[in-house]
């Protein structure tokens, strides 16, 4: 129950931007905001676990219940995401610096954090539920943000569609398992689950949700949405990269992990996680974004969360979890950053030079070697360790050219745009982007203790074979790059050549998707025609007995003459029937 | 107490008073007395709630025919009362124009009759008020194709109607003691010989069908929604379908057969989902859409129903209030969009959030609503009466929740579109008034606290 003091001030403080629209105030009180809910959510966190649980309401007999639980994967992702909103909330007051936008942002962006602590904290899948649509449709409102530039409106709708399928297949899953168990509480489904063989509806139920998953934390093939989310503002990026949103499916397969092991669903994790990951490299490796090749690195990193927990192995996920939230956060405002220098300019090869500015660029080669997997950082233990628990030798081989790759991704985002020397950054941006980044690139520097304090040196030591090929495959892809951009033995790919088109329509996904979309509509407008031929249809038979009623009319002409014959003709007709009703 | 004769008589007087005496004020008294309403309904609703007690009344008024006044405010009447005197309300509030505004009160006659009515022949009577009430309002106060719109919808009318009638004919005349009364009904129904039981439910089934409207009997709802005046849209879509819809849910209560024929209905409202949100996909005139999606929501509605589930049927009458509320918020949207734009074609309409916010963030609101998104009453809906449809159908009921994706989808295609776009060349012409805004306040309003709160009466039921 204290837990959801935490989310409380978060989701007041946005309440109260929205109700006195002073933009000028929206920044303070949303950080002052996030600020207490940090306070409560370290409080929360040190506190020791509870399940506190309310009646909702009740239909028939089906009690539906708000269950807040604070288990250690609860509490860990509720400090999380308390700990990165003020940073975000910090950076935002420098990045966002339209005045009439902020109270606006603030709003939206407050309650985006508060459905994501609240998701944190859920035990029950009717509040992750609610967490879960209120997060998806505030990120609908962010991506949009900019609502009268040309292509936000567009990733917003895309998104929202696709998120859209998850809920639905979500609120299939609650449905499937509210009438199989009748409760949606995960500690009891996970202890009523071992001890009953309802197969059928346990094994729909979590494919289900893996749909729900899948969309959230954009796998394939749900990830087209997640690139095109680029286009909202950069916090947002930042935020709904880091801890929040896309992480929400990933926690969510955490949290019911112990039911997909017991049901032997863990290899759809497997192959949509390694299936996901090549397509988010090849995408990276092609892009000219800069914000997109970090869009695609996420992707790549939930696979490897996906995969981790495909592998039974939680810890690894949990450790890639953490370290992923500081580094990706940090690389995001640094992205924003080089946009804000380069007035918007998202070319990696158009952009300034960004080694003139020490600060950024050392900020951002932290989290960069993070990324990559560069030995004392979080990134390297997660890495590793995950590649020591692969069992399969396909899977191990399938991580260890992850590694390779995303090393040679990552650095290429990070040395084309340092290697010109003509053209120097002379924007030096405020104070308010240049803390955070220097907090978020002091825990990037430091997460590789989270792998110590998660007890994972303990539980499941790396071995020394392990961090020998993690670290020479990382150097190797550093190696690679620099000499393919910065020494210049592969030349630039254009956004226009064969090469450039096959890495990076993702196996021709986004057209399918779009033909469906037109196929849609298309259909729409043939039911469109066929509906106005039932119109017709039904509007015949009016006309027929309007018609009829017309032909009939014509015999009260008036005309004594045709009423005499019609008459006769009568008195026969009767008599002929009469008679044949006799004789029968 | 006696809320319903109260609140009716004191309509009847509202209604006598603005037609007759005070001409000039009938658009404050259509306000007052629906306001009225509404207050008097909130109140019944809390009683209820607080002190878990059904009120009913009756009077004895032809004894010889068994015949009589009899109401009764259950809890399943309350949702509907609720919503309808919610609705009605402020369709009252944003009438533009007197007569509307008298027809309003003697349709809000018409809601409270028919929902609180303990008996078939006033739900009878209580429904056809209903219907000329509507037909007045669209032939009169509509737009430029009214008079068409409005004779095709008094055409399909008078079809239900009369099926309506013989089918509450057969029920009185072949009960063992002639009556009308629902409770008797239900005790008594299993008496009614199969085959004319097989009639009564294919009669009332068609009437309530046609009202709804689920496919194939939908033409109707193109000229009807499009052509009323935004107020005659928010009550067509939200109470008068609920007609039909609160039929069927009797109808389902009364007749045994229907265990057998339910799979019929099923598979046809299952059908109709997809295809009302097909054509919806096809319509560039935003108010068609809307009547469009009204017919799909209506569909999930009937599929609540026929599941035969404790949980369906509970679900069907919270969607019913839902998507009343929800639908009569769209028509209004629909209404001051067409208003600030002079045109329903949504290639014409953009960048309605730089005319206005208010419009903007109540259509996604209402979007929301209508997907399904919790706290806002459309989610209890969709929940319960998907897990009825599940426990009735297994996996086969689930299907048609591919239908509220598609809503999404394209209610998300037109927010991005129409709504949360910028504009170039096109200039609204007017700014929308300050009771528009009122109005949207209200639905949203109660959108969510019946969200929010849905133990109201859910835990009543």
């Amino acid at each position: 129950m204290f837990a959801l003091f935490a989310v409380l001030p978060v989701l007041i403080s946005s309440l109260l931007i929205l109700a006195i629209r002073k933009n000028r105030a929206a920044k303070y009180i949303a950080l002052a905001g996030s600020i207490i809910s940090l306070a409560f959510a370290v409080i929360v966190f040190l506190t020791p676990s509870a399940q506190y649980s309310v009646d909702w309401f009740s239909a028939s007999n089906l009690v539906f219940h708000i269950t807040i639980v604070t288990y250690a994967l609860n509490k860990i992702l509720l400090l999380l995401v308390a700990a990165i909103t003020p940073l975000i909330f910090t950076y935002s007051i420098g990045f966002m610096d339209v005045q009439r936008e902020q109270s606006r942002f603030y709003t939206e962006i407050g309650i985006f954090a508060a459905a994501m602590m609240l998701f944190a904290i859920s035990g029950n899948l009717i509040t992750m539920f609610i967490a879960w649509e209120v997060l998806g449709i505030t990120s609908y409102l962010l991506i949009g943000f900019w609502y009268n530039k040309q292509k936000p409106p567009l990733a917003a709708r895309k998104s929202i569609t696709t998120i859209i399928i998850g809920d639905i297949f979500f609120l299939m899953a609650i449905v499937v398992i509210l009438s199989a168990y009748g409760t949606t509480n995960i500690a009891s489904l996970i202890s009523t689950a071992q001890n009953s063989h309802i197969q059928l509806p346990l094994d729909a139920s979590l494919i289900f949700i893996l749909v729900a998953v899948f969309t959230k934390s954009a796998q394939f093939p749900f990830h087209e949405w997640l690139s095109d989310a680029m286009e909202g503002p950069t916090p947002v990026s930042a935020f709904l990269h880091s801890s929040t949103m896309v992480k929400a499916g990933v926690f969510l397969v955490m949290v019911l992990l112990p039911l997909y092991a017991m049901a032997n669903l863990e290899w759809i994790l497997l192959v949509i996680g390694i299936a996901s990951a090549t397509v988010a490299i090849m995408n990276a490796l092609s892009e000219h974004h800069i914000k997109k090749i970090l869009a695609y690195s996420t992707i790549e990193d939930l696979s490897l969360m996906l995969i981790a927990l495909g592998l039974n192995n939680l810890l690894a996920a949990l450790l890639l979890f953490i370290v992923q939230t500081f580094y990706k956060a940090l690389l995001f405002m640094g992205a924003g950053y080089v946009m804000k220098a380069n007035d918007g300019e998202e070319d990696i090869f158009k952009v300034y030079n960004i080694k003139k500015n020490k600060m950024l660029f050392a900020t951002v080669v932290i989290g960069v070697l993070s990324l990559a997997g560069v030995a004392p950082f979080g990134g390297f233990f997660a890495k590793a360790s995950l590649d020591s628990s692969a069992t399969d030798i396909y899977v191990y081989a399938a991580l260890l050219a992850f590694d390779l790759l995303s090393s040679m991704y990552i650095f290429r985002w990070l040395i084309v745009p340092s290697g010109k020397s003509d053209k120097n950054m002379q924007y030096k941006a405020p104070r308010s982007m240049a803390i955070p980044m220097a907090i978020l690139a002091a825990f990037t520097a430091i997460s590789g203790i989270s792998f110590f304090a998660l007890g994972m040196n303990s539980a499941q030591p790396l071995n020394i074979l392990d961090m020998v090929i993690e670290s020479g495959l990382v150097i190797s892809g550093f190696i690679i790059s620099y000499l393919f951009y910065a020494k210049g033995l592969l030349p630039n790919v254009s956004l226009y050549s064969l090469k450039y088109r096959i890495m990076h329509n993702s196996f021709f996904l986004n057209i399918f998707y779009y033909k469906i979309a037109g196929f849609f509509e298309e259909l729409g407008e043939q039911f469109d025609l066929f509906d106005h031929s039932v119109n017709r249809l039904f509007n015949m038979c009016g006309g027929t007995l309007v018609r009829s009623g017309n032909f009939i009319r014509k015999v009260e002409n008036g005309n004594v003459n045709v009423y005499a014959v019609i008459f006769v003709f009568g008195i026969v007709a009767l008599l002929a029937v009469f008679e044949i009703v006799a004789v029968l | 107490m006696f809320p319903i004769f109260l609140a009716l008589f004191g309509l009847l007087v509202a209604a006598l008073a603005a037609g007759i005496a005070f001409r000039e004020f009938t658009k404050k008294i259509a306000i007052v007395a629906s306001g009225f309403v509404l207050a008097a309904m909130t109140a019944v609703m809390l009683i209820m709630f607080f002190l878990h007690i059904s009120i009913s009344q009756n009077y004895m008024y032809i004894p010889q025919l068994n015949m009589g006044l009899s109401f009764s405010i259950n809890p399943i009447s309350i949702v509907l009362l609720m919503m309808s005197s919610i609705v009605i309300f402020v369709s009252a509030l944003i009438s533009k124009d007197g007569g509307a505004s008298l027809l309003t009160i003697i349709f809000e006659i018409s809601a409270l009759g028919l929902f609180a009515s303990s008996n078939l022949l006033l739900f009878y009577i209580f429904w056809d008020i209903g219907v000329i009430a509507i037909f007045f309002i669209i032939n009169v106060f509509g737009s430029a194709e009214r008079k068409g719109a409005a004779f095709k919808f008094l055409v399909y009318s008078i079809a239900a109607s009369s099926l309506l009638l013989a089918g509450i004919l057969l029920i009185y005349s072949y009960l063992p003691i002639h009556s009308f009364n629902i409770q008797y009904i239900i005790q008594n129904s299993q008496s009614i010989p199969e085959f004319v039981q097989w009639l009564i439910f294919v009669f009332l089934a068609a009437a309530f069908i046609i009202k709804m409207p689920i496919f194939p009997f939908h033409s109707w709802i193109g000229g009807a929604y499009t052509e009323a005046p935004t107020g005659g849209s928010m009550l067509i879509s939200g109470v008068l379908s609920k007609y039909g819809a609160y039929g069927l849910l009797l109808l389902f209560l009364m007749m045994p057969i229907a265990h057998q024929l339910a799979g019929y209905i099923a598979i046809l409202a299952g059908f109709s989902a997809f295809y009302a949100i097909f054509v919806a996909i096809g319509q560039i005139d935003i108010k068609m859409m809307f009547a469009y999606l009204s017919m799909a929501e209506m569909a999930i509605i009937t599929l609540g129903i026929t599941s035969f589930t404790a949980l369906g049927e509970s679900g069907a009458l919270y969607g019913m209030l839902a998507y009343g509320l929800g639908m009569a918020l769209l028509f209004m949207i629909a209404g001051s969009v067409e208003y600030m734009f002079n045109s329903r074609n949504i290639s014409i309409i953009k960048g309605i959030i730089e005319n206005s916010v208010s419009t903007t963030y109540s259509f996604l609101l209402g979007a929301f609503s209508a997907t399904g998104v919790p706290l806002t009453a459309g989610f209890i809906a969709d929940l319960l009466i998907f897990i009825g449809a599940f426990e009735g159908f297994g996996f086969y009921g689930l299907i048609p929740l591919a239908a509220i994706v598609l809503i999404g989808a394209y209610l998300y295609f037109v927010a991005s579109k129409s709504f949360l776009s910028s504009h170039k060349h096109t200039e609204a012409a007017f700014l929308i008034e300050k009771k528009v805004k009122v109005g949207y306040a209200i639905l949203l309003f109660f959108i969510f606290f019946f969200g929010v709160f849905p133990f109201i009466f859910l835990n009543v039921i």
